[in-house]
C-alpha cells in the first residue's frame, strides 16, 4: 500500500464550496485524499503526519493563467526595470529609479563579460517614470563603446542601442527613417522604434529573445513559480518546434519538477492546417504536469504601446488607431478551424475593438460549430465594456484580465492612453462577475513579475502606482480574487477537474503561505509570504530573497 | 561574393487581392534573378515537391535559385535570418500582409545600404474595394496602402461588374491621383515583368519601337522585358544637348501616373544621371557615364505617352527615329 501524508495547517481554505476550511489535508499519489479535522484523518490511517505547515496558511496552488515560461530565462540578461525584482534564484534585481541608476546597472552587468565585443543585451527599461528625460546613446558610450548595447524597454516597441552599435548598423544623421529618432541638432539619439530599426540592431547583433523554449528556461521558470505559490502555469505563446517540444517533455519529466506546464502553440507560426495537426500531435506528449491542448491567437498589440485596435472615440490623446495582427477575415477562419478541431483557444485581446472582433469571430464559430463548454478564453480583454462582457456571458467565453496593468500603467492610460472614464472600467472584474462570465487574473510574466497574491491584490484595490484608485465599483473582494487565482483561471483552462480547489481527487497542489489572503486587510494582500508550494504532495520551498 | 544591394520590392493588397498568385507566377518566371519571396503562409504557395531543394525551418530553396521564406516568425527575425543568405539572393519581395503598412515595410531597405528601395505594389481587388472601404476595421490600413504605393494592379475586373470595377478604379485615382493604375490578372506575365525586370534598356525598346511586326511570332513569355513591350507602350526618346535637371524631375512627377517603367542614362548642366521610375517611385542617381553620348530614355506606359513625349521634346528630347545617324 502505497503511502499516505497529512499536512497540518493552521487553515486550508479549500476553495471546495462543500467544505470551505480545514485544518488537514490527507495526500496520496500525489492526490488529494480528503480535507478536515485531524478526527477526519482518521479513516485514512495508517499515516504520516507532518506538522511542518501547522502554523501556516494552505491554499489551492495558484494558477497562473497568462504567462510566459521565457520568465525563466530572461535573467542571463540584466534587468534595468523600475522596481525591484527577484530572479527565480531569489536574487534581487534593484530597480533603476533614474537613468544614472540604469547606466550603473549596465555598468555593472558590462563588467561580468570577458572579451570587448560581446553584445550587452539589457531588458525591462521603462522610462516612462522619469518625465522629459530620455536616455541617449552617449550615456551608454560610458558603459562601453567597444561592444554594442541593446536596451530593450518593458513596453516591447523601443529599444536604446549605443553609438558602437549605430557606427555598425551604418545609422547616422543621413539616416531617414521613421523609427530612427534625432535630437535638436539631427543626430540620432540611438532610441529606435518601429520594425525597420529593430532589423537594423538586430541583424548587428542577433536577436537574442528569438527562437523556441529550452528546458534550462523551463526548470527555472519552475523555480519562479514555487516563489509564488504557482503550481499550475502556461506559458502563452509557444512555439511547437520540434527542439520546444522535446525540451517541454524533458523538463516536465525532470524529478522534482513542481510545475504543472501548459503550453499554447502560437497560432501564426504555421498555416492553419499545420498548427491542428502540431497542436493535436503534442497532445500524445501530456503527462501529470504537462498539458496540451491550448492554442494562442493575437488580435492587436498593446494599449500603451498605442498598437491596441479600439473602438471609436480611440486613444484618449488623438493617436491613430493601432494594428491587427492578421487580416480580420483571416483571424475569424482561424478562430474556426481551431474551434472545429477541438482545440481551445487563448485569445490576446487589448483594444475594445479586437475584443469585439474576436467575440464576433467566436460567435460565427459557435454558430458554425455549436461546441459546449469549449472555454475559449479572451486574453487581457482590459477595454471591454458590459455589453462585451454579456456576450461572453451568453457565448460561454472566459476571459483573463490583466490586473496588473492597474497599477503598473493605470496612471498613464487614465491620463493618455484611454483616459479616465474607460480607465476606470479597464480590467473589469467587477462587471464580469455581475454579468456571469468565468473569469481569472494575470501578471502576463516577464511584463510584470508573476505574483497571483500581487495580482489578486490589483484586483481587489485597483490602485494605481501612485495610489490613484481607478474605478472602485470595478473592484471585487478577497475571496473572490483568491477564487480568480484558483478556480477561477483553472477553469479557463479547461482544468478545474485537477486543480484549483483542495478536494478528493485533485492533484495535491498547495500554495504555503505565512497569513491568510481572507484575513488580512484588503491592501495587505500584496504583502503576505509565501513560504513556497506544495505540488503533487512533495513540499517545495521558495528561494531565499538575497541581495 | 556579391556585394551589390539586394532589391527590395514590397507587394501589399488586402486578402484575396490576388498576391499569392502573382508570387507564384513570379517564382515560376524568376528568369535568371534569384528571388527571395517572404510570404505569409507557406501552404498557399503551390510549390512542387521536386522543384523544393532544401528546407531549412521557414526557409526554403528551390531548385531554380529562388528562395521561399514564411514570415511567421515576424518580419524583423525573418529578414535577420535570410539577410546572412545575401549573396544567394538578387531581389528580395515581401508579400506585406493586408493589415500591414507597406512603408513601414519599404524602411527596411531605406535603412539597411545592403538593401536597395524598389517598388512597393499594392494590388486591389476591384470586386471587393467597396466592402473593403467602408469597413472601419480596415480604414487605416487602407489608406496607408494608398499613401504608400508606387503603383496599384486593379484584379479581379473579370469578377466585378462593369460598374464596380469603374467605381474601384475612380476610388483609387481619386485618393491616389499621380500613381499608374494597371488593370490585370495577377498571374499575367506583365505584371511579374514589371517587377522582375530587367528595366528595358533604350536600345531594345528602340528595336521594339521600330519592329513591332517582330512581336508577332514572340508572345513567349518567359522574357520578361519582351513581355513588357508586348503588353504595354514604350517609347525611347534621347537628347543630344545637356538636359534641364528641374525640368525633367518636374516631368518625371507630372507624369508618374502614365509611367509604369521609367529608365534612361541622362546629362544634365551639373551632373549625369541614371534615371529610373516605376510611377510614383522616383531614382536619379549620380553616374559616371561617357560624355560624348546623348541622353536616352525609354518609357513604358500602359495608356498614352504622347503628351509625356510632348513634354520631353519641350526639354530638347527627341523621339529616337529621329535621331541621326553617327
Ligand atoms: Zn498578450
Ligand atoms: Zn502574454
Amino acid at each position: 500500500m502505497t503511502e499516505t501524508n497529512v499536512f497540518s495547517a493552521r487553515d486550508i481554505i479549500t476553495m471546495n464550496a462543500s467544505r470551505p476550511h480545514a485544518t488537514h489535508v490527507a495526500v496520496r499519489d500525489g492526490r488529494i485524499l480528503g480535507a478536515g479535522s485531524l478526527e477526519d484523518m482518521e479513516q485514512w490511517a495508517p499515516y504520516t503526519l507532518t506538522d511542518d505547515f501547522a502554523d501556516k496558511i494552505l491554499v489551492p496552488g495558484f494558477v497562473e493563467g497568462h504567462a510566459h515560461a521565457m520568465e525563466g530565462g530572461i535573467w542571463d540578461f540584466p534587468y534595468v526595470g523600475y522596481e525591484d525584482r527577484w530572479d527565480p534564484s531569489g536574487r534581487r534585481w534593484e530597480g533603476a529609479q533614474s537613468l544614472e541608476a540604469v547606466i550603473a546597472a549596465l555598468t555593472a552587468a558590462e563588467a561580468r563579460l570577458d572579451d570587448a565585443e560581446t553584445p550587452l543585451f539589457a531588458w525591462g527599461f521603462d522610462p516612462i517614470y522619469f518625465g522629459e528625460a530620455r536616455m541617449n546613446a552617449a550615456q551608454l558610450d560610458s558603459v562601453s563603446t567597444t561592444r554594442p548595447i541593446i536596451v530593450l524597454h518593458s513596453n516591447g516597441h523601443l529599444l536604446n542601442v549605443n553609438s558602437r552599435l549605430m557606427d555598425m548598423a551604418g545609422i547616422t544623421a543621413d539616416t531617414n527613417v521613421y523609427g530612427v529618432l534625432k535630437d535638436d541638432n539631427g543626430k540620432p539619439t540611438g532610441e529606435l522604434m518601429e520594425m525597420a530599426a529593430k532589423y537594423m540592431a538586430y541583424r548587428q547583433t542577433g536577436n537574442p529573445f528569438f527562437g523556441g523554449i529550452k528546458t534550462p528556461s523551463l526548470l527555472r521558470y519552475a523555480e519562479s513559480a514555487v516563489n509564488c505559490g504557482v503550481t499550475t502555469a502556461t506559458d502563452l505563446f509557444a512555439s511547437f518546434n520540434e527542439e520546444s517540444l522535446a525540451a517541454y517533455v524533458e523538463a516536465s519529466q525532470t524529478p522534482g519538477y513542481a510545475l504543472r506546464l501548459m503550453p499554447a502553440l502560437n497560432t501564426i507560426e504555421q498555416s492553419i492546417d499545420e498548427g491542428i495537426a502540431l497542436a493535436k500531435r503534442a497532445l500524445q506528449d501530456n503527462n501529470d504536469r504537462l498539458h496540451h491542448r491550448l492554442c494562442k491567437v493575437m488580435t492587436d498589440g498593446s494599449i500603451q504601446g498605442f498598437t491596441a485596435r479600439l473602438k471609436w472615440p480611440g486613444y484618449h490623446n488623438g493617436k491613430p488607431n493601432g494594428l491587427w495582427n492578421l487580416d480580420p477575415d483571416t483571424l475569424g477562419e482561424l478562430v474556426l478551424e481551431y474551434h472545429k478541431a477541438g482545440l481551445h483557444l487563448h485569445i490576446h485581446t487589448n483594444g475594445d475593438e479586437a475584443s469585439e472582433l474576436m467575440l464576433d469571430a467566436l460567435e460565427a464559430a459557435q454558430l458554425a460549430c455549436p461546441r459546449p463548454d469549449h472555454r475559449h478564453t479572451l486574453q487581457h480583454c482590459q477595454m471591454a465594456d458590459a455589453s462585451q462582457f454579456r456576450r461572453m456571458a451568453k457565448l460561454g467565453v472566459c476571459v483573463n484580465l490583466f490586473a496588473n496593468h492597474i497599477y503598473y500603467w493605470g496612471d498613464q492610460h487614465a491620463a493618455i492612453t484611454m483616459g479616465p472614464d474607460r480607465a476606470n472600467r479597464m480590467d473589469a472584474a467587477g462587471t464580469a462577475q455581475r454579468e456571469g462570465v468565468h473569469f481569472s487574473i494575470h501578471s502576463d510574466a516577464p511584463v510584470t513579475p508573476m505574483a497571483p497574491l500581487f495580482t489578486a491584490w490589483c484586483a481587489v484595490n485597483r490602485q494605481t502606482r501612485t495610489g490613484t484608485v481607478l474605478g472602485p465599483e470595478e473592484q471585487i473582494s478577497a475571496e473572490d480574487a483568491l477564487y480568480a487565482i484558483t478556480l477561477g483561471a483553472a477553469y479557463t483552462l479547461h482544468m478545474d477537474h485537477l486543480v484549483g480547489s483542495i478536494e478528493p481527487g485533485k492533484y495535491a497542489d498547495f500554495a504555503v503561505l505565512e497569513d491568510s489572503p481572507l484575513q488580512v486587510s484588503p491592501d495587505a494582500i500584496r504583502d503576505i509570504s509565501v513560504w513556497g508550494t506544495i505540488s503533487g504532495g512533495a513540499p517545495h520551498k521558495a528561494a531565499t530573497r538575497t541581495g | 561574393m556579391n556585394d551589390a544591394p539586394v532589391d527590395f520590392t514590397v507587394i501589399g493588397g488586402f486578402l484575396g487581392s490576388g498576391k499569392t498568385s502573382l508570387v507564384n507566377r513570379l517564382l515560376a518566371a524568376s528568369g535568371s534573378t534569384r528571388f527571395a519571396v517572404l510570404v505569409n503562409d507557406f501552404g498557399a504557395l503551390n510549390i512542387d515537391e521536386a522543384l523544393i531543394r532544401h528546407q531549412d525551418g521557414r526557409i526554403m530553396q528551390l531548385a531554380n535559385g529562388c528562395i521561399c521564406c514564411s514570415l511567421a516568425g515576424g518580419l524583423v527575425d525573418t529578414m535577420v535570418e535570410l539577410m546572412r543568405y545575401r549573396h544567394l539572393i538578387d531581389h528580395i519581395l515581401i508579400e506585406a500582409s493586408g493589415v500591414s503598412y507597406p512603408s513601414r515595410i519599404m524602411d527596411f531597405a531605406r535603412i539597411d545600404p545592403d538593401l536597395r528601395p524598389g517598388l512597393t505594389l499594392v494590388l486591389v481587388d476591384a470586386a471587393h474595394l467597396q466592402d473593403h472601404s467602408t469597413d472601419t476595421r480596415l480604414a487605416e490600413t487602407i489608406t496607408a496602402q494608398m499613401e504608400s504605393a508606387d503603383m496599384f494592379v486593379l484584379t479581379k475586373t473579370d469578377i466585378a461588374s462593369a460598374d464596380m470595377a469603374a467605381w474601384s478604379r475612380d476610388w483609387v485615382a481619386t485618393r491616389a491621383p499621380d500613381a499608374p493604375i494597371i488593370e490585370g490578372r495577377p498571374d499575367d506575365a506583365s505584371l511579374v515583368a514589371l517587377i522582375t525586370g530587367p528595366a528595358p534598356d533604350a536600345t531594345s525598346a528602340a528595336t521594339h519601337h521600330h519592329h513591332p511586326a517582330d512581336h508577332t511570332g514572340h508572345h513567349a513569355h518567359a522574357d520578361p522585358d519582351r513581355a513588357l513591350h508586348t503588353h504595354f507602350v514604350s517609347r525611347a526618346m534621347t537628347a543630344s544637348r545637356p538636359v534641364d535637371e528641374d525640368g525633367f524631375a518636374d516631368f518625371a512627377n507630372r507624369f508618374s501616373k502614365h509611367l509604369l517603367r521609367g529608365k534612361g542614362t541622362l546629362h544634365f548642366h551639373r551632373r549625369s544621371a541614371i534615371w529610373q521610375q516605376a510611377g510614383r517611385l522616383v531614382h536619379l542617381e549620380d553616374a559616371t557615364l561617357d560624355a560624348d553620348t546623348a541622353s536616352q530614355i525609354v518609357m513604358i506606359s500602359a495608356d498614352d505617352l504622347s503628351e509625356a513625349a510632348a513634354a520631353l521634346r519641350a526639354l530638347g528630347f527627341q523621339d529616337v527615329a529621329n535621331v541621326p545617324a553617327r
